[in-house]
């Protein structure tokens, strides 16, 4: 009986331990974009990125608020928000998605892998299926992510003013850069 | 008659012209100078986005907001600037500094209770946290 009792509180334990140590999180991510155009180059930067990555599943969530961009200038700043993002309306973008090749990673070894990733990127309301590879380095129990992908700003509704078209890139390269670290809660 | 018209004319042109290049190279909300639209406790405001995002959001997003909380951790971002973070009872408020050279890294040791005024970005549902950003310390 007693010894039922401690099995139970052990694997409750464990069971739990294991959870801990399978999800990886961040709430400082760097996420940026950039538009290379032939009047002008635009980045815009975010550091407060959110991620959840279950190392078990290779279930990945990102999800970041379009009013934290800070552009270089203030004017793109607020036709960012005000026109094409929209961000009163929708005020975030999101990232659901899977590493695809789990396999070839050790999240308890050192080292650096190339990952493939897949799933379900939202931007101003609009979700495509978007897929691409990133790099994961794993240094002492915390990830560094990478990855980038291009953005094509038709796809997901994005109006911009024919007077101004010109001056933005029709794809748009988004980049991720996320300092993860094991999630407790 | 003719004359003055041209004249008038140029004017107009370079009147919008200088409007033109003064709206493109406007520069961004001072936070630290503009007043805050609201002054409360981090539990109170974390708690009414809490209790409803979207009336919060609408009420406090792109606002100048001061509130009081305690640090629970302070993190370096990968700009080099500092996320500190306020630990209330419900959740996190996630507040970034830009690196500026009057932050007093003594003050930002975790359980000192501080006042942070900043720009209210929103609220991020996937670690259930409010974020602010350009946050100065006032206290």
């Amino acid at each position: 009986m007693k010894n039922l009792f401690l099995t139970i509180v052990f694997s409750v334990i464990i069971i739990n331990i294991g959870f801990a140590q399978g999800k990886y999180f961040t709430r400082t991510g760097h996420i940026s974009f950039f538009s290379e155009a032939a009047l002008e180059n635009i980045d815009a930067h975010n550091n407060q990125g959110t991620c959840i990555l279950d190392s078990e599943s290779g279930e990945l969530a990102l999800s970041v608020l379009i009013k934290g961009f800070e552009f270089e200038k203030a004017l793109m700043q607020e036709h960012f928000n005000e026109n094409y993002l929209e961000s009163h309306k929708f005020p975030k973008s999101t990232f659901k998605g899977k590493i695809t090749n789990l396999d070839d990673v050790n999240f308890d070894g050192n080292g650096k892998y190339n990952v493939k990733f897949e799933g379900d990127l939202t931007i101003h309301g609009e979700t495509n299926a978007v897929s691409s590879a990133g790099i994961l380095e794993v240094a002492d129990n915390t990830i560094n992510a990478s990855a980038s992908f291009p953005v094509t700003v038709k796809d997901y509704k994005i109006k911009i003013p024919k007077t101004v078209i010109d001056n933005i890139a029709k794809v748009v390269e988004v980049k991720v850069e996320l300092k993860l670290e094991p999630y407790k809660r | 008659m003719k004359r003055n018209l041209i004249f008038i004319g140029i004017i107009l042109l370079i009147s919008i012209v200088v409007y033109g290049i003064f709206q493109y190279n406007k520069p961004h909300r001072d936070i630290a100078s503009e007043k805050s639209s609201y002054d409360l406790s981090a539990d109170d405001l974390y708690k009414e986005f809490e209790q409803d995002v979207d009336k919060a959001s609408m009420q406090y997003a792109d606002k100048v907001i001061t509130f009081a909380g305690t640090i629970s951790n302070v993190e370096q971002n990968q700009n080099g600037g500092y996320n500190i973070l306020l630990k209330g009872e419900k959740g996190v408020i996630n507040c970034e500094v830009d690196a500026a050279p009057d932050l007093d890294k003594k003050k930002l040791s975790a359980n000192s209770h501080v006042k942070i005024k900043g720009l209210c970005v929103g609220f991020d549902d996937l670690l259930q946290e409010l974020q602010f950003k350009k946050c100065h310390i006032v206290q």
